[in-house]
């Protein structure tokens, strides 16, 4: 497993247990049931109208549902919408920031949950809003106008503004439907980041990663301003593209009608499994995996021992993959 | 830290300065001819126009712009919208339905009308955002419980607005049109004309309420801006805080006209004008706003008690004088865009 | 975003057109087309009658009504032809039996000429003109035909009068029922001389030209002696106020302007340049310093809420008491009426009691309103109970 071998110790954070939901009479989630774990990506995937949304929307509190949640052995049910506004982060599919602002100013929101209604934003915090800017790479953008940037700089500046908030679940909603191919793999790559906690890596080192020169991405250098503790984050995210999710998801969750038809774990799973759960919503799919080094290992015959996983995982870790190479075919 | 050019302050003062001269200018223009002298000499007439007259003229001018412009940059911001307007939610249409009444039914006298139009449009715009916490908004908030959408506020608000006309129209139709019917349109037109300092102490305290409410408030104004489920996430109250944030804009909006009847525009042009100079949408703008607004009816005011030898309606000027520099701030290409729509 | 801003511009300025439409909307609404003539109208033209280009104008058009005056006292022979004061060409075929008037003048002025019999259909709100309780209560119950805002054409049409006598401001509402079958003159009586046409018109329509004419001569033989009286007084300042508030007065361009002149007196807002009431601030009227404030007749405030107003201290009228108003019960005198020469009277018994008693004009009125509208008045109860 992934994130044991990283943490090398159970971390299970989000506890889904039977839960349901429906809109008026009509049942859109039926007893969905999962675990998701701190510092990995859990992909949600289904097709449209299988309930993705309206799971994060009833994690969110923004629905009523039957069923239990816990976060971190604490459950979200009881919680004041201010309360789980300091647990959540939710990223939409694009921001609804409908109005001219500094990009610094989009990233100072996520500090409101923490903040008193009539309070202003401390130095302190501004100096961790343009931190958490420069780990996206947007800090050159922080005076200038959000909406003139382009879709995908927004989301760069929305995860950004993930970042400083520092909450431990983050919920993101088809967050790459509205990103071009290159930002795309960006965002996911920052994402999965962001969940490990690499962001927030201190000077220190507690990781050993974070010592080491980064390849495409400049792993930023966190000056732990404020003492913070370094928390890996839970990740649940709706993905509109498989291919992503095979490549940057450790878990899977497969809805359908409602209904959670299976749990996948890409980096492990058989590929013949996989491509059977995967076909009960796409159609008949093939999955391919392509070695890293080039040449093609056929579909199905393969089956990456965790040896070899472990060590794919290890040479893509800097871009953030975490994943075998998997390509996705229709059938 | 480069990230907030100092060109906010850069125009910000300037600003102050505009209003602080209309505001002086307004102190010296108007039809009784006092003078300086006579005023330190203590003339007894000359400081009764100066105090009771001339004064809370000028003072009503500057709050009262200042509150309309302060109030449209909340309404434009909440609603996400550039063509939102405190008359939006029916503060207008209700307050004018208030000073028929009053007209028509009530002594008619200065004082009474003017308690009659604040409360008719804090009525209208209670009922309207009453009814739309009471309708099945589109989300469900933390607790369960519903909240007002912009679109449930926008609706009752055209509701209550048409049905504001409507009372004012059957109230003009019972008005005698000789009289009552010409009291009624010369109060819907608005003018500063007839401000004394006795009608307008609590107007002002109220005013001066809202606007401290709204300013305190200024980073919960701009969140709201924010899409419904986002801003829900970070951490805003969203069903209450807009209807905090809209109650006490209308609030001081209704105190404003329920003084000088309804001026048009002001709240309309203000922010954008504010937008396009400091070209975003927090407290600067919000501030900036004020000031324009203020400056804005203060010299509008100035010349409708100048420019003829009988008072003309104070809206002529607000938007002869507003639309023009909006219009070359647009052309000057100070600001491409304000609000993405 | 540029575009939104220009359609917002586009908004503002139709607004603002709207504004000014708005702006002028309550002096269509009584001045209306009279307002032009207004202008023109000096005190002098109207004491030298025929003598404005206007009136000669009026009377070369209207040959028919000319002819009719030069006979006063002959009796017309229908079918007569008459131009209305929209400019249309009526013949009237027979002399008319039931007639409907939709304006409260004209049937003010039916009455007067002894035809409240023949009436069959009024305006709106008759019930709210104390000379239709005082002369004619009988005419109070008739149908309704409308307001000149909502004209009922078909509750009018269904009385099938001979002759129907219409506001200017109904022209639109003429052709259907001429189309109907039905005969219709429009009146305009919005200043002295277009009274006095609408009285002639009136008179020959309905062949009753003996009391047309004395109606007329009315103004004038009170007017001599009034005139003479004052000569040589001092002429006090005077602001006369309209009928929402104190703060709207009657400049030198309006009607309301040649009763202060005739009561010798000089109008404080002569600086204004407005035709119709002009709104004005508290420091205008301060500044102005009148000896007297004299309200409309129909001022919807009291005298007491000018004398107590506190921002009028330090104003002459207001600290003198001088402020008075025109006399309501009967008619309101300070109006485009035939009996409005009884407001420069009452007016001038106010400006200068000592040499001009109230008797006076107590006596023309008593006479008045005993010839044309066969009631006393009571001249103890000047006003209404109205606030």
């Amino acid at each position: 497993m992934t994130a044991d071998s990283i943490f090398s110790q159970e971390t299970v954070s989000l506890t889904v247990s039977c839960i349901s939901a429906s809109y008026g009479r009509c049942q859109v989630l039926k007893d969905i049931s999962f675990h998701a774990h701190a510092g990995e990506l859990t992909g949600l995937l289904g097709p449209n109208g299988c309930g993705k949304t309206t799971l994060l929307r009833a994690l969110c509190g923004q629905l009523p549902y039957s069923g239990s949640c816990l976060l971190n052995g604490r459950p979200l049910e009881g919680l004041s919408s201010r309360q789980l506004a300091r647990q959540i982060s939710y990223i939409p599919q694009r921001s609804g920031i409908g109005i001219s602002l500094p990009v610094m100013e989009v990233i100072l929101m996520g500090f409101n949950p923490v903040l008193g209604i009539l309070q202003q934003p401390s130095a302190g915090q501004k100096a961790l809003a343009l931190q958490a800017l420069k780990a996206v790479g947007m800090e050159a953008y922080a005076g200038q106008d959000y909406q003139k940037l382009s879709e995908g700089q927004k989301q760069l500046c929305i995860l950004a503004r993930t970042i400083a908030e520092d909450s431990s679940l983050l919920l993101l909603d088809e967050p790459e439907s509205s990103l071009d191919f290159p930002h795309r793999h960006q965002v996911m790559r920052l994402l999965a980041k962001i969940a490990g906690g690499q962001v927030l890596s201190c000077t220190a080192g507690t990781f050993p990663d974070s010592g080491r020169t980064p390849g495409a991405g400049s792993v930023p250098v966190w000056n732990d301003l404020d003492n913070r503790p370094i928390s890996p984050k839970t990740a649940l995210i709706t993905l509109h593209d498989p291919q992503l999710a095979l490549e940057y998801c450790s878990r899977l969750i497969l809805l359908k009608d409602g209904v959670c038809i299976s749990i996948l774990h890409p980096a492990s799973d058989p590929v013949p499994q996989m491509e059977e759960a995967l076909s009960e919503i796409y159609g008949p799919v093939r999955l391919y995996t392509p070695d890293s080094s080039g040449k093609n290992e056929n579909c199905g015959s393969g089956r990456s021992s965790n040896e070899d996983n472990l060590s794919s995982r290890n040479r893509n870790e800097d871009d953030g993959h975490k994943n075998r190479r998997l390509v996705l075919l229709p059938g | 830290m480069k990230m907030y050019p100092n060109t906010k302050a850069a125009k910000f003062f300037p600003a102050l300065a505009l209003l602080a001269a209309a505001g002086l200018l307004s102190l010296l223009v108007g039809k009784y001819p006092l003078s300086l002298a006579k005023l330190l000499a203590g003339d007894e007439m000359q400081t009764q126009v100066f105090l009771t007259l001339r004064l809370p003229r000028s003072l009503m001018a500057v709050l009262g712009g200042f509150a309309l412009g302060a109030a449209g940059y909340v309404f434009q911001t909440v609603f996400c919208n550039p063509l939102a307007a405190p008359d939006m939610i029916g503060v207008s249409s209700g307050a004018s339905a208030g000073a028929a009444f009053a007209i028509l039914f009530l002594s008619g006298s200065p004082l009474a009308v003017t308690a009659s139009s604040f409360l008719g449009g804090l009525l209208a715009v209670g009922i309207a955002l009453g009814l739309a916490s009471a309708v099945r908004g589109q989300y469900f908030s933390g607790r369960g419980t519903y909240s007002a959408g912009n679109g449930t506020i926008v609706l009752a608000g055209i509701a209550v607005h048409s049905l504001a006309q409507t009372i004012l129209m059957i109230l003009k139709l019972t008005a005698d049109p000789e009289r009552q019917l010409a009291s009624i349109e010369y109060w819907i037109m608005g003018s500063l004309s007839a401000i004394t300092l006795r009608q307008i102490p609590f107007y002002c305290a109220v005013c001066v309420a809202g606007l401290t409410g709204i300013f305190l408030l200024h980073r919960q104004i701009v969140l709201l801006s924010v899409e419904e489920s986002e801003a829900r996430m970070l951490g805003v109250p969203v069903g209450k805080m807009r209807l905090l944030v809209l109650f006490l804009a209308t609030l001081t909006v209704a105190s404003v006209i329920s003084v000088t009847g309804v001026i048009s525009f002001i709240g309309l042009l203000a922010p954008h004008i504010a937008r396009l100079l400091t070209r975003d949408n927090r407290l600067p703008a919000l501030a900036l706003s004020g000031l324009m607004g203020g400056f804005l009816l203060t010299l509008a005011d100035i010349l409708a008690r100048s420019a003829a030898s009988a008072e003309l309606p104070v809206s002529i000027f607000t938007s002869l004088l507003g639309a023009p520099f909006l219009l070359y701030l647009i052309l000057n290409g100070k600001g491409d865009r304000n609000h993405d729509g | 975003m540029k575009r939104t801003l220009a359609i917002l511009l586009t908004l503002t300025m139709l607004t603002v057109t709207a504004c000014g439409g708005g702006s002028s909307s309550p002096a269509e609404t009584t001045a209306a087309a009279g307002a032009e003539s207004a202008k023109t109208q000096s005190a002098e033209a109207e004491n030298a009658e025929t003598q404005s280009a206007e009136a000669e104008n009026a009377e070369t058009k209207a040959n028919e009504t000319e002819n009719a005056e030069t006979a006063a006292a002959q009796s017309i022979t229908y079918p007569v032809t008459v131009t209305d004061q929209i400019g249309r060409e009526v013949t009237i075929e027979k002399e008319p039996e039931t007639l409907v008037s939709g304006y409260y003048i004209s049937t003010s002025l039916l009455i007067a000429l002894g035809l409240k019999d023949r009436l069959t259909g009024i305006e709106t709100k008759a019930g709210s003109r104390n000379i239709y309780h005082l002369s004619a209560p009988e005419i109070i119950g008739l149908p309704s035909v409308g307001t000149a805002k909502e004209f009922d054409l078909e509750g009018c049409a269904a009385l099938e009068p001979d002759l129907i006598v219409l506001p200017a401001k109904l022209k639109d509402v003429i052709p259907s029922l001429e189309e109907l079958g039905l005969t219709v003159i429009a009146v305009n009586p919005e200043d002295k001389a277009l009274l006095e046409e609408a009285v002639t018109l009136l008179g020959t329509a309905t062949n009753t030209m003996d009391r047309a004419a004395s109606l007329l001569a009315f103004h004038d033989e009170q007017l001599e002696p009034l005139t003479a009286a004052l000569s040589g007084t001092d002429q006090p300042t005077v602001c006369l106020t309209g009928n929402s508030s104190f703060l709207s007065v009657a400049g030198p361009a309006m009607y309301q302007n040649s009763l202060i002149e005739q009561a010798a007196g000089v109008n404080a807002a002569s600086d204004i340049t407005e035709d119709y009431w002009a709104d004005i601030s508290y420091e205008q009227l301060l500044a102005w310093n009148p000896d007297y404030i004299i309200l409309a007749a129909d001022a919807e405030y009291s005298v007491d809420s000018v004398l107590q107003d506190e921002n009028l201290r330090g104003c002459k009228a207001v600290d003198n008491g001088n402020v008075y108003q025109f006399p309501n019960a009967i008619e309101a005198w300070d109006s485009p009426v035939p009996s409005s020469i009884l407001g420069s009277m009452w007016l001038a018994s106010v400006l200068h009691g000592d040499t001009y008693p109230e008797d006076n004009w107590k006596q023309a009125a008593a006479d008045y309103y005993e010839t044309f509208y066969s009631f006393t008045p009571d001249l103890d109860n000047l006003y209404t109970d109205a606030e």
